[in-house]
């Protein structure tokens, strides 16, 4: 087989799979592009109007777009405060020789399995301003003057959707740490606990250390992870309360599918794929610069 | 602080976790069978009466049945359709060896990097201009091909390490192409292709986005449409069946989980990484 280079059969092997990839996924690629210098309502049959950078322009002087912008770095911010130190102490858990660990990894990675929408829904209803499960604990924790309208009120309803998305993916992450944790080797621990490091110097001089890999993967996933944040929102908010928690997910959604903006929606899409090819490889670069370092 | 006590500490922790991840889980199971006034009002006791009525109003009135049969169809279709082309397509770019197969494979990788919500507004005006709205087949093809840079990217990087010498002896006996892919180095790979497909499997049976743009047709909603346009006609106003709907969306997903811990754990992480 190898170094014969039978062309025909090749084809027959990689062809459909080029085909559909080529036609559904790059020449779309390439189309939001093309299509983000237009102006067009949606409706099939009226043609595309050539607007330049109007799109563009309008874009970059939409408040509700910086909004989104800074929503992604509440996202970014809330992986390294929240899902971090939470992944990696369930990891810590899960790693140990504690019994029942099986029920406690199982216990924490549940959220991950289950469908985005469904489990959107069910935090609808549990943060509810009046009856929901959280303001009912919270009052019966004797907390009654902390209750409140989590999801409804502008300026704390992004915290609550970060929250509930870590708890969605906190699990996830766990299973990464965990996987990072035990591939360090039982006796550096036996050696450094000789050595007297115990506790917590054990975790700053031998398992941080011994992660960075782990580390590195987790930092590029919480960029770019927080670039494709969609159904949350949508499940939870539709981007508000008055597009308090929109992303450019769903500004892209909303002006092109509800307000029939389509060419706005195509610059938005621009932005989007430009912002995950730049963050992609300039994160990759810069943890790799490291490593040789 | 003895050892005795400084464990107890890790049980009670870890039980409070465990708690805050299964507690919302098993209070929205209890709410499915209460009524309004019960979900308000006795929010942590057992409801009075099980309410099996709301389950049977979520299939009448939301069809819940319909839409995760309709999910576990895209998704087996999806699942299937990806694999097939992706093993096909990793064969070429492992066992084949012309110069442009490396350019190839970082083409089929670079979907990886881009957000498929980016070309929702392409893809939905591709399909408009083939009148592709509302179709099984259509809705397969395109979940299987959004599948296939992770499908490739997993079954190319476990097959190059598979031992080319197998092979050169199965070549040697008379064997053609496809048996050597399918009789031959699809086994060796079941560990890579199993985990694409489970990955693949989960990303289109929880599937959001191209149901809300592709599909209308109430008989063909996913979970998540059949989900959200329940709530959105009933919502607050009848919380006892939306939980219901809840809770039978989410069960096929918890008994694959259980079914198949450990890979899905594995499998899940790694399409993360990977992405």
């Amino acid at each position: 087989m190898v170094g014969r280079k039978p062309y025909f059969t090749a084809a027959i092997f990689v062809l459909p799979a080029l085909l559909l990839y080529t036609l559904a996924f790059i020449v779309p690629i390439f189309q939001t592009g093309y299509m983000s210098f237009f102006s067009w309502n949606g409706i099939k049959n009226v043609a595309l109007e050539f607007v330049g950078f109007q799109n563009y322009s309008e874009m970059f002087q939409k408040p509700e777009f910086y909004h989104a912008l800074k929503n992604i770095g509440v996202f970014i911010l809330a992986s390294f405060l929240l899902i971090l130190p939470a992944a990696f102490l369930l990891a810590h858990i899960v790693t140990s020789k504690l019994k029942g660990r099986r029920f406690f990894k199982i216990a924490f990675f549940m959220p991950s399995v289950l469908p985005l929408t469904a489990v959107g829904l069910m935090w609808q209803f549990l943060l509810k301003g009046d009856g929901g499960l959280v303001n009912m604990i919270l009052s019966a924790l004797g907390g009654s003057s902390l209750t409140r309208d989590w999801l409804g009120e502008p300026s704390i309803a992004i915290y609550t959707v970060v929250v509930v998305n870590a708890w969605i993916y906190c699990g996830l992450n766990m299973i990464i740490f965990a996987s990072g944790m035990v591939a360090i080797p039982e006796q550096l621990y036996e050696a450094a606990a000789m050595d007297g490091a115990v506790g917590l110097k054990k975790l700053i001089y031998i398992t941080v250390p011994l992660m960075k890999e782990t580390l590195k993967i987790f930092s590029i996933l919480a960029v770019t992870q927080s670039l494709r944040v969609f159904g949350q929102i949508f499940v939870m908010t539709g981007g508000g309360p008055n597009g308090a928690t929109d992303v450019p997910t769903t500004l892209l959604y909303y002006e092109s599918f509800k307000y029939n903006n389509f060419g706005m929606g195509n610059a938005i899409g621009t932005f989007i794929i430009v912002a995950a090819l730049l963050s992609t490889v300039i994160l990759n670069k810069l943890m790799n610069t490291k490593t040789i370092k | 602080m003895t050892i005795g006590s400084k464990k107890i500490t890790v049980y009670v922790f870890s039980l409070i976790c465990a708690a805050v991840f299964i507690y919302p889980l098993l209070f929205s199971v209890l709410s499915s069978f209460k009524d309004n006034n019960e979900i308000y009002n006795t929010v942590f006791s057992l409801p009075q009466v099980w309410l099996w009525n709301n389950y049977s109003l979520a299939f009448s009135t939301a069809h819940i049945d319909r839409a995760v049969l309709n999910s576990f169809f895209y998704a087996a279709g999806g699942t299937v359709l990806t694999l097939l082309l992706g093993t096909m397509t990793s064969f070429m770019l492992t066992r084949f060896s012309f110069k442009w197969n490396n350019t190839l494979y970082i083409y089929f990788i670079m979907g990886l990097m881009i957000p498929v919500y980016s070309l929702v507004i392409p893809i939905s005006r591709m399909i408009g201009s083939i009148n592709g709205f509302n179709n099984y087949l259509i809705m397969i093809i395109l979940y299987a091909t959004f599948g296939l840079p992770l499908t490739i990217f997993l079954i190319t990087g476990f097959m190059k390490g598979i031992n080319k010498e197998i092979d050169e002896s199965a070549v040697m006996d008379g064997c053609g192409p496809f048996t050597l892919l399918f009789r031959i180095l699809a086994p060796l790979t079941m560990p890579a292709i199993s985990t694409a497909g489970i990955l693949a499997f989960f990303d289109i049976y929880n599937d959001l986005i191209w149901n809300v743009i592709i599909i209308s047709d109430r008989n063909m909603f996913n979970i998540s449409m059949a989900l959200m346009s329940f709530v959105g006609e009933r919502g607050s106003s009848q919380m006892g069946p939306t939980f219901a709907g809840i809770i039978l969306t989410i069960i096929p997903t918890i008994v694959i989980y259980l079914l198949f811990q450990e890979k899905v754990e594995s499998g899940l992480s790694a399409g993360a990484v990977k992405e």
